[in-house]
């Protein structure tokens, strides 16, 4: 019994080799890919419902369906919604189609958010505003300040990720990005946080 | 943002052909494991109420980007998925316990479209958003028991609203875009609120006429008017189509289940039956005839005056406590209104061949947290008759299925009722003979009549609670305890998360919690769950392990024996007998200890063989998983005792498990 | 009573219209064109499909002894296989013919022996389990058949069926009208780099979360795998060519699985017909002619859609795929208390038909055969204690070695007698090379279902 011919020693109580020979058969049937242990991508309504609210003016919440990069691909991004059946979150988990379109969607809306700062294309909150505009400076010392990195950074990101995180991506740009235009840096802010596991995943 | 759209035709056809049926039918054609479980009811002894725990400032000892993280969350969670904005003062949240910054949360008036939210998780319905903007989803308002459960909450009610299943009727605003199909030939560049009118004024006109020309002066011979009556009361095939053109498939289904034509046409067609039979004075039977078609007409006028009242520039709720009963006196039906709606008729269909078990399951699925799926399902080799009555594998399912079944034995197709039918038509368009199809629920035995109910034991009649009704039902899920702890469970799978493992006893702990202030009030219960929960460590986890239990049960000692769940099923149900103190044989094995086995390696129950020689872990384990999975009643366990399926499921997985892994181990 | 279809509410999107089809330039290459691809496509008949209609049917004094409905009413003929078997196949299968011997024939098929739901016999065909599990379709695209996976499991141009599988994330919906501005949008657009700083960024943050112990690290990893993929896939998507021009839909739906084959983009397909298969009601049991002739003219116009469309220079989609046509069980006779010229009929889980055929096929055969082939047949004891109505036709039982219908009447069912899904998707993952670990058995402690070693090429 078992794939290396191991034999219970139970005497001849066929009950108990019966429950043995189910335990080593279970065994072999356990799934591989534990993949309702894995966390799924939040999906594109609450991901733009978070951008929006961060980002947008209270009540003009943005649509942010012109950067996917086809209609009706939001589904493949993970979605509750369907009809006629109960509905269960669906195509959530990771996978090379949807992060293909995660990736050309963010570089869609962060290509955006860079450009904003030479003519708007989105209707950002005042608030938000005022850090883009001292962003949009870079790479102007004052555009490097701890306050206005952070200030942007927890506007795209909110509070979804960890302080290391932060630091992580902040020193990244003032290295990396030192001298760059600031159209560029910001598309390139943008799409760094809005591609980080806490922003685009669930816990 | 892409919507799924259904297709329009099918529905209103298909709809129409059941009405079709239901009235021919009306209009006179004649014709057509073994000793399973209570969960004990002493477990559900409310303690105390406990306060809700103060934690002092939030996370004390966190760091501010912990604490600025929870926050975010729990806004995100209590305000409709809306996290922090830049109007939210976060500096003044930040010195408040996690109570009070959740109590905060839950007064704002988003707070009801979580509430609503997750009523709609927990019945297994939920979407991405309930808003497009500002507009609710249409699709929001077909689940009347989320809605008033959400209202209720709101206004520290009933919240146990969600657990009746006959109740108001929202309606939604009715639709302001045009139908996807093109308009017929007449109706080119109406918009679909001038459509609905047209529609309507039609078909009032059509009974109107036929009351004009009853009244007409001289009065016209009471034969033509008898015919008059009679072809109106025929015309459903043609006036149903007519009236359905202006409305979509979720409309057309309330205008169907309000019997908005049905019910007026029906009773024409007995009016007429009997005021046109020759022995009816003609005096009394012309009377009849005008009284008839005066009500008819009366009838649908008030129902459409009822609808009008949500034409979209009329009713456009902003917030959950905006959303509008219908009201329901306005429609011609006698029937309660079920709070299965449109898209639960579609996900849930009777067919002909499957009496009514996939609404079984999605009750005992949604409301009793029991989906059913056996522990290592054994494909039967014979027939269902033998394996029912003693098999594990099927009886486990089908002995609550078809009872629970019973509740909806005459709703067809699209929950239609067809109660007062001699035939029910199902969802796969076949008829059967309601009387013979509801024998199959039948009991055989006196008391209770029929075999319909929450079947907990098919042994021990009395921990069972029966009923016939949905009415019935409603009461069954508003008292059982297994109700509310699912209910608890998921709103911690909401929460926290779906698949994160709980500790069962911190499970009922919560569960007791809510039970014991859910008697005062179910709304307030509700909200210091919620509270609870976000004060767990689970919630806490930016990263957590989905098998890892964070939270226990206050008193209890974890790391100390099996997993939580397994420590606590076997608490419940073994350690009774089978502890260190008892005095007969079960003491061999003790299930609260947690020892060293004899190969040094694996470790296992204290468990004593007939020589008191300690077992190893294999053949303890083995010796558990036989009793448990055994259907002799003189070895099977727990002996004497109910216990309840999912948790002999557990055990049994665990302990199958547990062998698997040391078997593995062991191999050569 | 007007007759309605209750699934067509429910379609959601254009079933196969505006698909892609291949601009006339030529097709796509092949991105291993001197290896040796193989792909994979099920057609599923969603619904239950009578088989009677088509390769198992029943003579019609059968009809007329009141056993079995036939709404075509014509006496079926013969449809002989190259191994000297034969079935009854009405006239329907007509336009199957000049592709009869591209496909073999298997009658007499078990599904799961204990549920005749809808839901459960999908989930038996796809995992093995009644209540779902593992499908096998990633099965086929796994490393371990020692074959460079496709960058997804599968594609489905149509509605998918309603299942419960675990593993189906890489089996992915492409809609063929959104796949159009999808590849003109990815065109425009830079594949994600891993050359660049930003890049090399990106890609480090999800690798520090994927170091963690929980969901979240898991998440990561998955997205650090998949993000490894995406140049990949996104220049396969931007590479996938829209035609103009109205064709039919399978043609449409054979030219863009083609494309996402040549393209490695996915190793396997599915293609689901949504027809009223389904005809509890007597009303639409009589329009099964007209079904039955609509769908077979569809699986037809799938099949020629193979042969015609080229893979690369070499070998035609059907060269390289192996095709398998299936719904999730057959249909009884009748159904019980109706009228036999007025029934209509329920599922029958014990005699499925299934198409195979393509790739690694020995095509041109029949395989099985069900029971009660007329008025005089008397069923077996077995055929009894799981059919005491004798409302549906059985699997007879089968040696599947010789793959010869055993002229047995087994007194106790045992389903290793039978010919059953398991074995029908073992001779699938033998034909894929997938490793025996993943086989399946016909019931718990029984060995591996039989692989049909006689239907591999």
């Amino acid at each position: 019994m078992g794939p290396g011919g191991a034999r219970p020693h139970l005497g001849a109580n066929p009950a108990m080799m019966r429950a043995l020979l189910l335990a080593a058969f279970s065994l072999l049937l356990q799934p591989t890919g534990a993949m309702a242990q894995s966390s799924q991508f939040k999906g594109w309504a609450a991901v733009s419902r978070e951008l929006s609210i961060r980002l947008a003016p209270p009540g003009q919440p943005f649509d942010l369906d012109e950067f996917l990069p086809s209609r009706s691909m939001d589904e493949l991004l993970g979605t509750w919604t369907t009809f006629g059946t109960e509905h269960r979150f669906r195509n959530g988990t990771p996978n090379a189609l949807n992060m293909t379109i995660w990736h050309a969607a963010l570089s869609g809306f962060a290509k955006a958010v860079g450009q904003s700062c030479t003519s708007p294309r989105l209707m950002f909150h005042e608030r938000f505003l005022t850090t883009l505009h001292k962003l949009c400076t870079w790479p102007a010392p004052a555009a490097k300040d701890e306050g206005v990195l952070l200030a942007f950074w927890t506007s795209v990101m909110g509070y979804n990720a960890s302080e290391h995180e932060y630091a992580a991506w902040r020193d990244f740009f003032l290295r990396e990005y030192a001298t760059e235009p600031a159209t560029e840096t910001v598309a390139a802010m943008t799409f760094a946080i809005t591609m980080n596991p806490s922003f685009l995943l669930n816990r | 943002m892409a919507h799924p759209r259904v297709r329009r035709a099918g529905l209103g056809a298909l709809l129409g052909a059941l009405v079709l049926l239901a009235l021919l039918s009306l209009a006179g054609l004649k014709a057509r494991r073994g000793g399973e479980m209570l969960l004990a009811p002493a477990m559900a002894q409310p303690s105390a109420s406990a306060p809700v725990e103060h934690a002092g400032g939030i996370l004390a000892g966190a760091s501010l980007w912990q604490k600025r993280w929870w926050i975010d969350r729990t806004a995100r969670l209590l305000r409709g998925g809306e996290g922090l904005a830049p109007e939210d003062d976060l500096d003044a949240l930040l010195p408040l316990s996690k109570e009070e910054i959740a109590r905060r949360f839950m007064s704002d008036e988003r707070f009801g479209d979580a509430i609503l939210d997750f009523n709609l998780f927990f019945l297994g319905f939920k979407s991405d958003q309930l808003k497009n903007g500002s507009i609710y989803d249409r699709t929001v308002f077909d689940f009347p028991n989320a809605v008033a459960a959400a209202q209720a909450l709101l206004k520290d009610g009933d919240y146990f609203q969600l657990f009746d299943l006959e109740g108001p009727f929202y309606m939604a605003p009715l639709r302001s875009e045009p139908l996807d199909e093109p308009p017929q030939p007449g109706d080119e560049g109406l918009t679909p609120a001038q459509l609905r009118s047209k529609a309507m004024r039609e078909i009032e006109a059509v009974f109107a006429d036929a009351l004009a020309s009853a009244r007409a002066r001289p009065a016209p011979e009471l034969a033509d008017t008898c015919k008059a009556v009679e072809s109106l009361a025929d015309s459903g095939q043609t006036l149903t189509p007519q009236l359905h053109r202006a409305f979509d498939d979720a409309e057309i289904f309330a205008l169907i289940r309000g019997e908005v034509l049905a019910q007026p046409l029906e009773m024409l067609a007995k009016v007429a039956e009997t005021a046109c039979d020759e022995r009816t004075a003609p005096a009394v039977a012309r009377k009849s005839l005008l009284e008839g078609l005066a009500s008819a007409l009366a009838q649908i006028k008030r129902a459409f005056a009822a609808m009008a009242e949500f034409e979209p520039d009329r009713y456009q709720p902003k917030s959950v406590r905006e959303f509008k009963r219908f009201a329901l006196s306005a429609f011609p039906t006698k029937q309660k209104w079920l709070s299965f709606g449109f898209e639960q008729g579609m996900a849930l269909g009777n067919s002909s061949t499957n009496f009514n078990r996939k609404r079984a399951a999605y009750v005992l699925k949604r409301f009793f947290c029991d989906d059913l799926i056996p522990i290592g399902f054994e494909s039967p080799q014979e027939h269902v008759a033998g394996v029912h009555g003693s098999q594990t594998s099927c009886y486990a399912c089908h002995h609550k299925l078809d009872p629970m079944a019973g509740f909806f034995r005459t709703y067809g197709a699209y929950f239609f009722d067809y109660a007062r039918s001699p035939d029910m038509i199902f969802d796969d368009l076949a008829s059967k003979d309601r009387a013979l199809y509801e024998a199959v629920w039948k009991a055989t035995r006196k008391l209770p009549a029929w075999n319909i109910g929450y079947i907990r034991s098919a042994r021990f009649q009395s921990y069972n609670s029966y009923g016939t009704s949905m009415g019935d039902l409603a009461r069954i899920l508003r008292t059982a305890p297994e109700v509310k702890r699912c209910l608890v469970k998921r709103l911690h799978e909401y929460i926290v998360a779906e698949d994160q493992t709980i500790d069962r006893g911190y499970l009922d702990y919560l569960t007791r919690e809510f039970e014991a202030e859910a008697a005062v009030n179910a709304s307030r219960a509700f909200k210091s769950t919620i509270v609870r929960l976000l004060q767990s460590a689970a919630y806490e986890q930016r990263d957590a392990d989905p098998k890892r239990c964070y939270d226990a049960a206050p008193g209890s000692r974890p790391g100390e024996g099996p997993p939580c769940r397994v420590a606590f099923i076997l608490s419940k149900n073994c350690a009774q007998c089978h502890n260190a103190g008892a005095d007969d044989e079960a003491a061999r094995l003790d299930v609260g200890s947690w020892i060293l086995a004899p190969d040094g390696q694996h470790r296992i129950f204290r468990h004593l063989d007939d020589r008191l020689a300690q077992l190893s872990a294999r053949d303890s384990l083995a010796r558990v998983i036989e009793r448990l999975s055994s259907s002799d009643v003189s070895v099977r366990m727990p002996k004497g005792r109910v216990m309840g399926s999912d948790e002999r499921q557990e055990l049994f997985l665990w302990a199958q498990e547990e062998l698997a892994r040391i078997l593995e181990r062991t191999r050569p | 009573m007007q007759t309605v279809s209750r699934r067509d509410v429910i379609r959601i999107g254009a079933l196969g219209a505006g698909t892609l089809v291949l601009a006339g330039t030529g097709p796509t290459a092949a991105a291993d064109p001197d290896g040796d691809p193989h792909f994979f496509l099920l057609v599923v008949l969603d619904g239950g499909a009578d088989p009677s209609y088509m390769f198992d049917a029943r003579p019609l004094s059968m009809t007329q002894a009141g056993k079995i409905q036939n709404y075509l009413g014509e006496e079926p003929g013969v449809w002989r296989g190259s191994n000297g078997v034969t079935t009854l196949a009405t006239r329907l299968v007509a336009p199957l013919r000049p592709f009869g011997d591209r496909f073999s024939v298997l009658n007499g098929v078990y599904m799961t022996p204990s549920f005749d739901g809808h839901l459960q016999n999908m989930n038996f065909l796809f995992s093995g389990s009644p209540f779902g599990g593992d499908s096998f379709i990633p099965h086929l695209n796994s490393p371990e058949t020692g074959r460079p996976p496709g960058s997804l499991d599968a594609v489905l141009p149509t509605e998918p069926p309603f299942l419960n599988v675990n593993n189906h994330s890489s089996v992915v919906p492409l809609e063929p009208n959104a796949l159009e501005q999808l590849a003109q949008r990815l065109r425009a657009a830079e594949p994600p780099r891993a050359d660049d700083g930003l890049g090399r960024f990106v890609r480090s943050r999800i690798a520090a979360a994927a170091e963690g112990e929980g969901r979240m690290a898991a998440g990561a990893r998955r997205m650090l795998a998949s993000l490894d993929q995406a140049p990949d896939v996104h220049r396969k998507l931007a590479a996938l060519r829209v035609p103009d021009g109205d064709i039919a839909p399978e043609p449409r739906a054979i030219a863009l699985i083609a494309e996402c084959f040549r393209l490695a983009l996915s190793r396997s397909a599915i293609y689901v017909l949504h027809e009223q298969f389904d005809v509890h009601d007597a009303d639409q049991a009589k329009l099964q002619p007209k079904l039955f002739t609509d769908a077979v003219a569809r699986i037809a116009a799938l099949f020629r859609a193979l042969v015609e469309t080229p893979f690369d220079a070499k070998r035609s989609m059907l060269d390289v795929t192996t095709v398998m046509v299936a719904s999730e069980f057959g249909r009884t006779m009748r159904a019980p208390e109706m009228p036999i010229q007025a029934t209509g009929t329920n599922h029958n889980q014990f005699a499925n038909s299934i198409l195979l055929g393509g790739k690694r096929i020995r095509t041109g055969l029949v395989i099985g055969a069900s029971d009660l082939v007329d008025e005089e047949d008397a069923p077996s004891k077995a055929h009894l204690a799981m059919d005491p109505a004798l409302e549906k036709v059985m699997g007879r039982p089968i040696d599947c070695t010789t793959l010869s219908v055993r002229p047995v009447r087994p007194e106790a069912f045992d389903i290793e007698d039978y010919l059953t899904i398991g074995s029908v998707v073992n001779t699938l993952y033998a034909a894929f090379c997938v490793p025996k670990a993943r086989y399946r058995s016909n019931g718990r402690n029984l060995p591996a279902a039989p692989v049909l070693d006689g239907l591999l090429a």
